[in-house]
């Protein structure tokens, strides 16, 4: 389990429509070059108006990711544990927690 | 073995026909001084593009479109070539369900791409189509998905894919890629089909 040594690979992830650009989201999943078992994968949480998400919590992988000031940190180990899981959603507290999906491009 | 007889080979899938596909068109073309320092540059392998040249032959039926005008060996290799040369990031703002990009993901533009007026249309609904084949995959398996972004956005050979997540081999990639493509396809024709 290795990231490529020379490429930094950055997936996205976009919340499904609502109704609100303060409930939407998009997320970073930020793979450094190089990364081994034991390293990090640095998660950026933006709303729809492009400010980060201040504080909340980003399911993904199977794990739940802890965001502050618009950024978490997920193991890399934990998110390849989790590759298959489908569920992606970001709760925020007193909003109702809207879900997401890997972006294609 | 005449080349007609080797077509027959090839069109059905089967090892004897593919393994001198290998021998005689994909292992020569990407040792070639010409392609090989290209298939660095976009890191692609000798494997991918095995598999790109199966899924064109099988998947898609191509193999049939062979005339025997002039040598398969020449009407092959000139595929893998252009394989080869699509891989060129700079191209890939063509309109195609393997490797389409985003206009708009929001709305907003979020990568320009040089779409003659008369057709943006046509690429804002490959695109929407696209989006929802991607979504099918998705719920098919998250992991799919993951390997089809990364073969096809980030440009990752087999090998790096397998390394990165955690697959069990470089040919077990090119497989997901290979049924990927193919259940792209057949989610494309569902989709039109069902609006």
């Amino acid at each position: 389990m290795r990231t490529p040594a020379d490429k930094t690979i950055g997936l996205s992830f976009i919340s499904h429509p609502a109704k609100s650009a303060k409930l939407r989201w998009s997320a970073r999943l930020v793979f450094p070059p190089d990364t081994g078992p034991d390293g990090t994968l640095e998660l950026l949480v933006n709303d729809g108006e492009n400010e980060p998400v201040a504080s909340g919590t980003m399911e993904l992988a199977g794990m739940l990711v802890r965001i502050r000031g618009g950024k978490g940190s997920l193991a890399y180990a934990d998110f390849v544990r989790g590759k298959h899981e489908k569920g992606i959603w970001l709760h925020r507290k007193g909003a109702i927690p809207i879900p997401g999906r890997l972006a294609f491009g | 073995m005449t080349d007609m007889e080797w077509h027959a080979l090839v069109k059905e899938g089967g090892d004897a026909g593919w393994k001198l596909v290998w021998e005689r068109v994909v292992e020569p073309e990407s040792r070639s001084m010409r392609s090989s320092e290209l298939m660095d540059k976009y890191s692609i392998t000798a494997g991918d593009l095995m598999g790109m040249l199966y899924e064109e032959m099988i998947g898609r039926g191509k193999i049939d479109l062979y005339r025997g005008e002039g040598s398969l060996q020449g009407w092959l290799r000139k595929y893998v070539r252009g394989f080869i040369l699509a891989a060129d990031p700079a191209k890939h703002g063509e309109l195609s369900i393997e490797n389409a990009h985003p206009d708009s993901e929001d709305g907003s533009s979020a990568m320009d791409i040089p779409v003659p007026p008369g057709r943006q249309i046509a690429h804002n609904e490959v695109w929407d189509m696209t989006m929802k084949c991607f979504s099918s995959l998705w719920n098919e398996d998250p992991e799919r998905a993951y390997i089809h972004l990364l073969k096809t956005q980030f440009h990752l050979s087999s090998e790096e894919v397998k390394e990165m997540l955690d697959v069990s081999s470089a040919a077990n990639v090119d497989q997901i890629f290979s049924r990927n493509v193919k259940f792209m396809r057949k989610s494309w024709v569902d989709h039109d089909k069902n609006g």
